[in-house]
């Protein structure tokens, strides 16, 4: 816990004002000549000393409340369950187009159709909203890879990059193998403290050269990242990525992508989504397998005593009053 | 002995300003906040980052910065400055599209993320080695209208088209549609200066020649030289009128959030303010005039 401190230090200057009771007033002094007269009054003396006392803590605690003590925010440190999830997010244009859907059987409703990336904001937000305790970072990537947000506690600000990720349309050509460089670049330096995982969205593949096939698989080594990739089938014609062996004809981008994923020593899962219910699918079954202990950090927001200062103030307060008001009278 | 509770004593005007402290006090120890209709901002900023916004020609922090650096400083001032309540979100500019990246968040919940993502906005990010600033400023301006009401562009660049307009082009589709408040940001030296190349990691190698670049068509042989670049100001600001945006240069680090204090074009939202220190405040004096050894009461 940290210790306390004040919001506006300079208040306390103020706390020699608290002194002022001490002082001798005009009105209090007794018309007198000499006070030696007067029998001693023990009671009333320590009736002074008491009032004076409280009168003092009096202007002590509201000086205190003003000055806004308080424990300023920390992190405390917990361990639940989730993981460690850096988003990886196809932005190019084909992405806009709608997401295939079979042909509605005999008897059934026709769905509503919806672009690719509208079915990936969704399935994703709701990913976000199901794990507050996972750690994502959010990475767009087109020719180039756009680092939209790095891991943070503030799940709202990946939402807010997935947002974001609807407004315009992204370039036509893409370079998947950059932007998984920089996916993976965003776990470097950070401490291990739960399970890592790439979640690859996209709806093509990639052909990568060797220096790049090197360096992503030393990289995902390195920093013990598990890859899932949810494959967003184009047309009827896209292969299917998941009845691919390790072994396949790797003619087509896609499944050249998916053999060189599979043959990494890295934890490795392809999710082939045809329509939004099986992307809901799928990160559902993600969800699932990166739920292991995590130690995460919960934000403890500031705690501000000026409250009770200001409560301890009234209560002297009321017990001034009172005094005040009251007659002291020796039963006879 | 037996205490008797006197309540002529207890209004008498002697203890009537403790009576006042003890009132003002239970006030700052119940008030709830106060909803206070305030000033806030809505703004989606957005950074041009083609590579002349790589050239090091501005003046920040006592040293040389690059076009692109003086900007995000300038973000992270503006961010500092804005109220409580009011929201900023990211964009970036190449070629002729904006990629917004951060739909606005409210500033004081999110601080640290803002900056976060602030820091991540670089060169690295650019898809393609264009710039057309006018159709940039078009498409920042359609995605502040798609994000919604009340939001408005600041959108920084050095106005450097590449490849080069041709004469009389503005180089910028209508914007009559888009009604908005905002501001277009120049950034730059007055000198042209060469550009400097980075390849995909960021590194510098090298900067851009004559033969690498559209020069300007029509021009003077040896009269164009578009591999230098400066801030351009009369095209930047020929655009702001256009688009009916304010043009503003950043020549400090608070140059942006001063326009926006002063532009003035702010929404009011009700901001819940805790307004104890008030009362409390009252109290004090009610208690110090009480005990002060001058007053006569």
């Amino acid at each position: 816990m940290p210790p306390v401190d004040f919001a506006i230090p300079q208040l306390l200057a103020l706390l020699p004002m608290a002194l002022l009771p001490l002082l001798r007033r005009r009105r209090d002094s007794l018309p007198f000549p000499w006070i030696g007269w007067l029998p001693r009054d023990p009671v009333g003396r320590l009736l002074h000393l008491t009032w004076q006392l409280i009168a003092m803590l009096t202007l002590g605690f509201i000086i205190l409340g003003l000055a806004m003590p308080g424990r300023s925010e920390t992190r405390i440190e917990r361990i639940g369950r989730g993981a460690e999830i850096s988003i990886l997010m196809d932005r190019s244009s084909s992405m806009d187009a709608t997401i295939r859907r079979n042909a509605p059987k005999l008897g059934e409703q026709a769905q509503p159709s919806q672009s690719k990336n509208d079915a990936v904001r969704k399935t994703l937000s709701w990913l976000l909203d199901q794990r507050p305790q996972n750690r994502f970072a959010l990475t767009l990537f087109n020719t180039a890879p756009i680092r939209v947000a790095p891991f943070s506690d503030d799940v709202a600000l990946v939402q807010a990059g997935l947002n974001a990720s609807d407004i315009g349309r992204g370039s036509n050509e893409t370079n998947m193998g950059l932007g998984l460089m920089a996916a993976i670049d965003g776990f470097n330096g950070r401490s291990y403290t739960g399970s890592r995982a790439i979640l690859l969205v996209s709806d093509g593949g990639a052909r990568l050269d060797d220096d790049l096939r090197l360096r992503i698989q030393r990289g995902l080594k390195r920093n013990r990242i598990s890859l899932y990739f949810i494959y967003i089938q184009s047309s009827p014609n896209s292969p299917n990525l998941e009845l691919v062996g390790t072994d396949a004809d790797a003619s087509l981008e896609e499944v050249a992508l998916h053999v060189f994923f599979a043959n990494l020593d890295s934890e490795y899962r392809v999710f082939q989504a045809d329509d939004p219910e099986s992307m809901a699918a799928a990160i559902v079954e993600i969800d699932q397998l990166q739920n292991l202990p995590l130690t995460y950090y919960e934000r403890v927001p500031r705690v501000d005593y000026s409250r009770a200062c200001f409560i301890a103030a009234l209560s002297c307060c009321i017990f001034l009053a009172g005094l005040t008001a009251t007659r002291l009278e020796r039963l006879a | 002995m037996i205490g008797y509770l006197l309540p002529h004593r207890l209004v008498n005007p002697h203890n009537l300003p403790v009576l006042l402290a003890l009132l003002l006090l239970l006030a700052s120890v119940w008030m709830l906040p106060v909803d206070i209709a305030q000033p806030v901002h809505d703004i989606q900023v957005t950074f041009d980052i083609s590579q002349s916004m790589n050239v090091e020609d501005v003046a920040f922090e006592n040293s040389i910065a690059s076009r692109l650096s003086l900007s995000k400083a300038a973000a992270r001032a503006l961010l500092s400055s804005l109220s409580c309540g009011s929201r900023v979100g990211w964009g970036v500019f190449a070629g002729h599209r904006v990629i917004t990246l951060i739909t606005p968040l409210e500033v004081c919940s999110h601080y640290a993320g803002l900056l976060a993502s602030l820091d991540e906005i670089d060169g690295r990010m650019r898809w393609v080695e264009a710039s057309s600033v006018g159709k940039g400023l078009h498409q920042g301006m359609r995605a502040a209208q798609t994000i919604g009401d009340g939001v408005s562009l600041v959108f920084i660049s050095d106005g450097h088209e590449a490849p080069p307009l041709r004469q009389g082009q503005r180089g910028m589709p209508d914007t009559r549609r888009f009604n908005m408040d905002g501001l277009v940001v120049g950034v730059g030296g007055d000198t042209p200066a060469p550009i400097p190349r980075t390849d995909d990691a960021g590194r510098l190698v090298g900067f851009w020649h004559a033969d690498d670049v559209v020069q300007r068509p029509n021009a003077p042989a040896g009269q164009s030289h578009e591999e230098l670049s400066r801030l351009h100001r009369d095209h930047l600001l020929r655009l702001a009128q256009l688009a009916n945006l304010t043009y503003v240069e950043l020549d400090s680090v608070q140059a942006i959030a001063r326009a926006i204090e002063d532009a003035g074009f702010s929404n009011t939202k009700s901001v819940p303010l805790d307004l104890r220190w008030l009362p409390a405040c009252l109290a004090l004096l009610a208690l110090c005039w009480r005990f002060s050894p001058f007053s006569r009461t």
